[in-house]
């Protein structure tokens, strides 16, 4: 029988607001699920205590729901890592926006979960706490590098958990574990307290068990924040409303060509193929589209996201918080053995190529060309957007590997991003969402992708597809 | 190696902004004074997840200043990282301008010599200050107060060769920022900060231009006025002395010791540091709208150049009065509420020349006050037959006096004057007075 934490959030809210359910049972049954399965999962790295109700918790939108945090999301009742040991013991002194949005809203902290050291990564292996297993099959990784959201998710410890999305990382992991993954678009979601990868490309979104609660979720993050710079305001629209709308009449979707080369999975394609069938039979008009700078945008992406990252990791000194090393005699040789010693071999590795990509004689021909590149992807993309509403695709090459199967080969390692970065690189929202499973068994997710701040129409459509998905 | 030289100097003078809240974060900006690590937030702090939100107050002054000086404007300006570890920098980069700063170009009119003279500057751009470091023993301890207080950063081209005039444009630059409102620019307590790139180029022939050498000293720690012209002229004889033994002075960073008056050597640059500068990908490019700048514009007060003028063709104060009077801010003021009073030049000059030389005379007082004590002095005062007379007199019993004079002993004209004021029960008008003799002196001898 299914425990009552698989059930959608919007079903669990309604019976806690009809008091069939109480915030305490709810809570129980998280932590029973949490104590029978975590031990070989490994999504989360620290959990809170115990359930702190907010006040008048009936009358919240979230009424109590317990969630789970991705640990590079800064919460002041928890420590925040980032999945590295160079921030081991961190407690933050304050909380990042979308966590305070949702506890505002009712929802309560379950705990922190699992990911690639600072969220580089695509499998979950490079945090520095040891990998999170899939819950399909412990042996395949969940993904990553929301990895401990994705599986606690999968694994029905968490009702829902919140992720962040720099090249992929809660679309992919949501494909590998068979949960449902949204990135809105950049500058939809506040940044604050979000430790930074790539700050022109990250942003936090939920991860959920389905269409309707990824979009009734968004709805509560969403928004301009004064703290972020780079937050929008646009206005936030009633996402959840919009599924009302479940006509299909009118729809032009863009199926990209580029995305069925790279290796692609066959029953991955045959999924993306049964999708687009059912939108054309449901009065869709489903159109060849292309992408001519797919590659480029990932060679982008790995030229910009470094730069950046080389210089977001410069604050990780071992002076003011964190793990401080012992072996130094000057401030310098502190600064430095701290950071030999707590960060990870892959923070190292695009440490390096970020500072290099940055250096004089050098910049010109990789930060600034790259840049250059970025617009012309996000050109592609405006043209392609002025001829379809949605772009529908696979999320990744391939459903789980194993674990240790790509470790050895980062840039095989890079190319399960290939499918997941372009929206990215233009900012634009995306979701993914089960779509049946391969011969193996194990969990296929489709993506679609939208204009900017055009998360509703991939939200309705998603949710049209989510009843045909198995 | 030549026979002489030119120095070439360029200056980078940085001030706090003069903000309520620090340049990035809503912490007060105001940190001096305060007990250490009080003023402060993750932000600030560089804590990971925290992020800056730029102070539109803070880059509406840059572009006041920059306006002031006559600097192009880039209506779409950046701000970037300046990436470096330093344990005074939470980030391990400070945010700044490189590529597109608030203002470029641009000069600074200072007076050398009772000449006018436009300093150029290579741009002025708006950043965040640094946390301070104490050392105790062994150990450095940090203050983040001061971390990320808005800093503006004047650069000059390499247009000075002189301490003087290096002097001279410091003070000039603390005087603006001070009469724009924008800083307290108070140099013991920090807020001002100087530093000069030093070098010198072979004198060049008969209207040449001079060759830029191919290094620099930059000098840091200046500050004082004084610190300024003392280590640009220590420097400017010690690399005269380098030249002078056949080598050339190594590029490198020096910093000033105000108890020996020495430079001293403290890093030696022999590869250009590399910031690895980018865009901030936290911080939108910016804009300067139209609107803000006219707003500014109508902002701008007169500038202390062109009122030093405005007084020079008014009244015909000749230079160091003129400069004088509009650099003391109290004696300024007190002149600037007298003005409607002043009827002639000859009456502005007395006045002028009596508020800057005898503030006694009308410190603590209402304008009113002083001017009727003034007209009461000047209606007392003896002048045109009645003094002539009496200089007269004087002059032809002082004979030794006035025999000293004319052999060239011409200090002894204070006696004389004494004399004068002595017959007239100090009546006389002084500098009437002194003009009579002079003539007299001359006339007869």
């Amino acid at each position: 029988m299914k425990s009552i934490c698989q059930l959608p959030l919007l079903e669990l809210r309604e019976k806690l607001g009809a008091k069939k359910l109480s915030p305490q049972e709810l809570w129980a049954e998280c932590q029973k699920t949490i104590a029978a399965k975590d031990e070989e999962i490994h999504a989360f790295l620290a959990r809170a205590q115990r359930l702190q109700l907010p006040k008048e918790w009936l009358k919240t939108e979230l009424k109590g729901i317990p969630f789970a945090v991705k640990d590079n999301l800064s919460t002041a009742s928890l420590p925040t890592t980032a999945g590295s040991q160079i921030l081991r013991g961190y407690r933050p002194p304050y909380t990042a926006t979308v966590v305070e949005r949702l506890q505002k809203a009712g929802g309560v902290i379950l705990g922190k979960t699992n990911c690639d050291a600072f969220a580089f990564g695509a499998s979950g292996e490079n945090s520095g706490y040891g990998p999170t297993h899939n819950p399909h099959d412990l042996n395949r990784v969940p993904g990553g590098s929301s990895s401990g959201s994705a599986a606690a998710v999968a694994a029905g410890m968490a009702v829902f958990a919140l992720g962040t999305d720099t090249g992929g990382s809660i679309r992919q992991p949501a494909a590998f574990c068979g949960v449902v993954g949204l990135k809105p678009t950049y500058g939809r979601c506040s940044r604050w307290g979000l430790i930074a990868m790539g700050s022109s490309f990250d942003v936090p979104g939920p991860l959920t068990r389905t269409v309707a609660d990824a979009a009734f979720l968004l709805g509560l993050m969403a928004g301009y924040d004064r703290r972020d710079a780079t937050s929008s305001q646009v206005p936030v629209e009633n996402y959840l409303a919009a599924l009302n709308d479940n006509s299909l009449r009118g729809l032009r979707v863009g199926l990209v060509e580029e995305f069925f080369q790279h290796g692609l999975q066959p029953e991955i394609k045959e999924a993306v193929m049964r999708a687009a069938d059912i939108l054309t039979n449901n009065g869709a008009k489903v159109v060849k589209a292309h992408l001519p700078h797919l590659e480029e945008a990932l060679a982008v992406y790995y030229v910009l996201v470094p730069a950046e990252i080389s210089s977001n990791m410069a604050r990780y000194d071992g002076i003011r918080f964190g793990r401080q090393s012992k072996r130094g005699q000057t401030a310098a040789e502190t600064t430095a053995f701290s950071r030999a010693e707590g960060f990870e071999m892959e923070v190292k590795r695009r440490i390096l190529i970020g500072t290099y990509v940055l250096s004089a004689g050098y910049y010109d021909a990789y930060y600034l060309q790259a840049s250059r590149v970025r617009t012309l992807v996000i050109r592609d993309f405006q043209k392609l957007f002025s001829k379809v509403d949605v772009l529908l695709g696979p999320t990744t090459p391939t459903t789980a590997f194993k674990l240790g199967e790509k470790t050895a080969d980062p840039v095989a390692m890079y190319l399960s991003d290939i499918f997941t970065v372009p929206a990215n690189v233009a900012g634009l929202p995306a979701i993914s969402l089960p779509f049946g499973r391969d011969q193996k068994n194990l969990p296929i997710g489709i993506q679609l992708i939208g204009d900017l701040f055009q998360e509703s129409k991939i939200l309705r459509v998603a949710h049209f597809l989510e009843n045909y998905a198995h | 190696m030549p026979s002489s030289f030119v120095p070439v100097i360029g200056l980078e003078v940085h001030f706090e902004l003069k903000t309520a809240s620090k340049m990035f974060c809503s912490c007060s900006a105001d940190h001096f004074h305060r007990p250490a690590n009080t003023n402060l937030c993750p932000t600030c702090l560089g804590l990971p997840g925290a992020l800056p939100v730029p102070n539109q107050k803070a880059i509406e002054m840059t572009a006041l200043m920059a306006l002031a000086v006559g600097a192009k404007i880039n209506r779409r300006f950046l701000f970037e990282r300046k990436n470096y570890f330093y344990p005074d920098l939470p980030k391990g980069y400070q945010i700044s301008q490189h590529i597109l700063p608030i203002g470029e170009g641009g000069a600074v009119p200072i007076l050398l010599e009772g000449e006018y003279v436009a300093v150029a500057l290579h741009d002025i751009h708006l950043e965040e200050d640094t946390a301070k470091l104490e050392h105790h023993g062994n150990e450095v301890w940090i203050d983040f107060n001061r971390s990320g207080v808005p800093l503006v950063e004047v650069v000059t081209q390499p247009v000075l060769h002189s301490a003087a005039a290096a002097k001279a444009y410091v003070k000039r630059i603390q005087q603006l920022v001070r009469w724009l409102g924008i800083s307290n620019a108070d140099m013991e307590k920090g807020s001002m900060r100087l530093e000069a790139n030093i070098s010198l180029a072979p004198q060049p022939g008969d209207g040449k231009k001079i060759k830029l050498p191919n290094y620099r000293v930059e000098v840091k720690n200046l500050n004082s006025f004084r610190f300024v012209e003392k280590a640009i002229n220590y420097e400017i004889e010690r690399q005269k002395r380098v030249w002078q033994s056949g080598q050339q002075p190594v590029q490198e960073t020096r910093g000033f010791d105000p108890q020996r008056g020495v430079t001293f050597s403290q890093r030696r640059k022999e590869v250009a540091k590399d910031y690895r500068y980018f865009p901030d990908p936290d911080i939108p490019p910016l804009e300067l709208t139209s609107t803000v700048i006219e707003k500014l514009k109508k902002q701008l007060p007169r500038l202390p150049w062109e009122e030093e003028k405005m007084w020079q063709e008014k009244y015909g104060f000749d230079w160091q009065l003129s400069q004088t009077l509009v650099a003391n801010a109290e004696a300024r003021h007190f002149w600037q509420m007298l003005v409607p009073r002043i009827k002639n030049r000859d009456q502005a000059q007395k006045i002028a020349k009596l508020i800057v030389n005898k503030p006694d005379r009308w410190q603590g007082k209402k304008p009113a006050q002083f001017w009727q004590e003034w007209q009461k002095e000047q209606s007392e005062r003896l002048g045109g037959a009645q003094l002539a007379a009496i200089v007269a007199q004087v002059i032809e019993q002082e004979t030794k006096a006035v025999a000293d004079y004319r052999r060239g002993k011409v200090n002894v004209i204070g006696y004389l004057l004494g004399q004068v004021q002595r017959l007239t029960q100090g009546k006389a008008d002084p500098q009437e007075a002194r003009q009579l003799l002079e003539q007299k002196l001359a006339k007869n001898g």
